[in-house]
């Protein structure tokens, strides 16, 4: 159930806007602008790349099963809308499963590498505390194993120390969850002679499907990271885990270079010229640019007067899809320039916030 | 020839690498011709060790010992059991590694004592090229039986093998197979261009399991019958069947009516660190039940395994020695269980249609491949994409991409167009495709025969595959009047407690602690 809430979640904010392909886009986690754009416009960055095995049979099943409740409504063209209160009772009967934990974009590159790397680090640093150093690593990817090697040689000197820390931390850190959430977590670390579960055991035993069992483990290490990266100080250890990992930068390598060139001065034709691309690919990587900055110069590209013509039609609209968006505008302005509107704002529309000052 | 390690006592090296005392039947024999430089052929049962034929070579020789094997979640496993023995100049060298660390495996191939490929590994230029600069001092053929035509698995790469050990400077050979008749043993001497082979042929028969087939209606019949058993039974225990579907349905329907038992299911469909904890759960003694595909069992060696059930009947007698193999490995009394439901017959028939593609597959193949060759194009380089573009299952493609090659249409990734060629090819891969469905559907004839047989099921088992068989020690077979009621296993009596999250995390990380508490 926790996956059908996540996707009623994920519906309520793209009904009538987008196919319901793009939420399975999401929550694979797909590398393009499209997801990561409809990721914030529709203020759904805590759910991109929760589930990335998720395979497009078992999200279409889900999907069905909604419409068979009468909660989704799935038009031939594949959009779709939601019936408000059965989704909200829907949400209401399903509220243990910890929809708060989600941080997906922030940690899209982080979960697995800390998740993998501690459980390779307990399970070593047990059996050698053991003197057992036959034992079979349950982690197999080359760069969590020489990752775990060279920490596991540079710590020599203080495994017990460490093993120590790692425990209380741990410890800590998971008494802030709800038991549940905790059990299941350490259910899957392996120690000496004692492996931990598989996800299809963890399934059965809450009797859950596997998938939730999997994007709930991934809402458990998204919480975990939270906490980890808000005091960095109290949890030391656990963050040495994950200190050399970044967060995810969704800027192509050519959409940079497009910056580089406007930034020195040169037109957007300039630019499609000199490197040999259509406009509309320079288009492109402005948007990519104008959603992973802040400090975006928009004022370049649209008048204020503009942009706040903009906003009232998306308002107006009540939808993100361009041509609806289009047509309320006056036919001066461009796609482009919705685009980027719609990318600088990243879904704060009708949050209120917008018309705070700056608009 | 001379031979630098001729003297070499052989126990010292065994207790010293693999803290094992004994050898057993077949090894110090296989071993000693191996270290002498003499091209051999081991027919060893499941379970007698046939790995350590080559480890332990591998670890006393100088230079490099090379070991084809097909299968890449064993050759993994292989490596992952070698490691944990402090052998830490082992690689495998497969599809999954990535560019980068094939790389760095290639620039350092002379660290390595002992390196495990794939067979299509080895038809890399590549990888060849950097082979011919070590010294390679043994080439093992793990599963030889694939390389037979005629045998129950054949892989196109590995008739392509006397090649490869050509190029690299003939270094001796050593071929090991566990099921492997008369016939598969001269095609591999023949494919090998070795006829001189010396071999080294053991009894596949195991005189403490005994064989038990139970006729059944229906599928709710073999449940029933599975919850008495297992109930009653505190053992380890595999379930074979031949689909994921079943194998998890029956763990879930297995799981909640048996709560006390540990009940886990493992499949080819699980990802990597799944499938390692639950074969070490099973190890282990966390586990009681697995309900697996045959892709489980491979190179896992438990001793205690009391039971094997098949709940689907395999494709061929070959199979069903294997699976049956892996029961009671410590000696003591263990059973194997068949339940057979006459209807059960239509699933490896389909499985068997699933391997080989139809004629009209064929022809929708070679329709695509002109459309291509028209075009100017070329087939995918990668084998999912390319069975995907010709809609076929992956093991169907591999069939005929292997056909294609020998008769000059595909080169690499390019095709080569003659009409006249064409035509040939085609008619002489029909013919080849009813002639391999012929072998599987008479292989699995041979087992529903066995299966209905009314004398005696080991005599019958065995038949195919060895002159004599020796005594059982226990019951024989249920046709000899073996009754589940009478069979009384070593068994342990086992609880599994339920802990809080804090007391198992204090367990993972005071392990000492926990140990001594418990004593």
């Amino acid at each position: 159930m926790l996956l059908k809430t996540i996707i009623v979640t994920c519906c309520l904010q793209m009904q009538k806007s987008r196919t319901i392909s793009a939420i399975y886009h999401l929550l694979k986690g797909k590398r393009s602008i499209q997801t990561f754009q409809d990721a914030h416009i529709f203020q759904l960055t805590c759910y991109f790349g929760i589930c990335k095995s998720l395979k497009k049979q078992t999200f279409n099943k889900h999907v069905n099963d909604l419409v068979k409740m009468n909660i989704v409504v799935l038009n031939k063209d594949s959009s779709f809308y939601v019936r408000d209160q059965a989704a909200d009772s829907f949400k209401k009967k399903h509220h243990f499963f910890p929809l708060n934990y989600f941080n997906g974009l922030r940690y899209a590159n982080t979960t697995d590498t800390f998740f993998y790397r501690l459980v390779l680090l307990v399970q070593t640093l047990a059996n050698s505390q053991m003197n057992h150093f036959s034992f079979i690593p349950v982690v197999d990817d080359r760069k969590i194993t020489s990752w775990v090697k060279t920490f596991y040689k540079r710590t020599a000197s203080k495994h017990d120390m460490l093993m120590n820390r790692l425990y209380l931390e741990l410890k800590d850190v998971l008494s802030q969850l709800s038991d549940r959430d905790a059990d299941v977590f350490v259910q899957r670390l392996s120690g000496y002679n004692n492996y931990g579960k598989s996800i299809g055991q963890l399934a059965a035993a809450y009797n859950i499907d596997q998938t939730d069992v999997i994007i709930l483990m991934n809402g458990i290490c998204h919480r975990l990271l939270d906490i980890i990266h808000y005091d960095k100080k109290r949890y030391k250890t656990l963050y040495t885990l994950v200190e050399d990992i970044s967060p995810p930068v969704f800027i192509t390598d050519s959409a940079q270079k497009t910056k580089r060139l406007i930034l020195h001065n040169y037109t957007i034709e300039d630019v499609a010229k000199y490197r040999n691309l259509k406009i509309n690919t320079i288009y492109d990587h402005i948007v990519e640019w104008a959603l992973n900055d802040n400090q975006f110069p928009i004022e370049n590209y649209v008048t204020d007067a503009d942009r706040k013509a903009i906003i009232r039609a998306i308002q107006k609209a009540q939808s993100f899809k361009l041509k609806d968006i289009k047509q309320l505008v006056h036919d001066d302005i461009t796609y482009f320039q919705i685009r980027l509107v719609i990318a600088v704002t990243k879904g704060k529309i009708g949050s209120g916030d917008m018309y705070g000052g700056k608009y | 020839m001379i031979c630098m390690v001729v003297n070499i006592d052989l126990e010292k090296q065994l207790r010293k690498y693999f803290k094992l005392t004994t050898f057993r039947p077949g090894q110090k024999e296989i071993i000693q011709d191996v270290l002498d430089g003499k091209d051999v052929l081991g027919v060893l049962p499941t379970g007698s060790g046939k790995s350590l034929c080559y480890q332990l070579p591998a670890r006393v020789m100088d230079g490099l010992t090379i070991v084809v094997s097909p299968l890449i979640s064993l050759m993994m496993d292989q490596v992952k059991q070698l490691k944990a023995r402090q052998f830490k100049d082992v690689v495998a060298i497969n599809s999954f590694m990535t560019y980068e660390e094939k790389q760095s495996v290639f620039c350092q191939l002379h660290l390595y004592k002992l390196i495990y490929v794939s067979p299509e590994q080895l038809q890399q230029r590549e990888f060849i090229s950097l082979l011919q600069k070590q010294n390679i001092s043994l080439f093992v053929i793990d599963e030889a039986h694939c390389i037979s035509q005629w045998g129950h698995e054949f892989r196109p790469d590995y008739s392509r093998l006397d090649a490869i050990i050509d190029r690299l400077n003939d270094p001796p050979v050593l071929a090991l197979s566990a099921t492997a008749t008369e016939d598969v043993q001269e095609d591999i001497a023949i494919s090998l261009n070795r006829p001189h082979m010396v071999k080294h042929v053991y009894p596949t028969d195991r005189n403490n399991i005994t064989f038990c087939i139970k006729q059944v209606n229906d599928d709710q019949e073999k449940m029933h019958i599975l919850k008495n058993i297992l109930s009653k039974y505190k053992v380890p225990v595999i379930i074979y069947f031949s689909s994921r579907q079943a194998t998890e349905k029956v763990t879930r329907i297995l799981a909640s009516s048996l709560p006390d038992k540990s009940i886990a299911s493992y499949h080819g469909g699980m990802d990597q660190m799944e499938r390692t904890v639950i074969q070490q759960q099973f190890m282990n003694d966390q586990i009681d039940v697995i309900c697996s595909t045959s892709a489980f069992g491979m190179g896992i060696d438990k001793p205690n395994i009391r039971l094997v059930i098949h709940y689907h009947f395999p494709l061929q007698l070959e199979d069903y020695i294997q699976e049956v193999g892996r029961a009671g490995r410590d000696g003591k009394s263990s059973v194997s269980l068949l339940l057979y439901a006459k209807k059960d017959e239509a699933i490896p028939l389909s499985l068997i249609h699933k391997q080989l593609p139809t004629t009209d597959e064929l022809l929708t193949v070679f329709n695509k491949l002109y459309q291509l060759y028209q075009r100017q194009s070329s087939i995918p380089k990668k084998e999912e994409d390319a069975a995907a573009l010709f809609d076929l299952e992956e093991i169907q493609w591999r069939f005929l991409h292997f056909q294609l090659e020998c008769h000059g249409i595909l080169r690499d990734t390019s095709i080569v167009y003659h009409a006249r060629n064409w035509e040939k090819a085609y008619d002489s891969l029909c013919n080849l495709i009813e002639q391999r469905l012929n072998i599987k559907k008479s292989k699995l004839h041979d087992i529903i025969r066995w299966i209905n047989d009314t004398e005696c099921l080991r005599k019958q088992l065995y038949r195919k595959f060895q002159n004599t068989y020796s005594k059982p020690i226990f019951s024989c077979c249920s046709n000899c009047g073996f009754n589940f009621a009478e069979w009384q296993p070593d068994s342990a009596n086992k609880t599994y407690k339920q802990e809080t999250w804090q007391r198992r995390l204090k367990h993972i990380f005071h392990p000492g602690d926990h140990n001594e508490k418990a004593e």
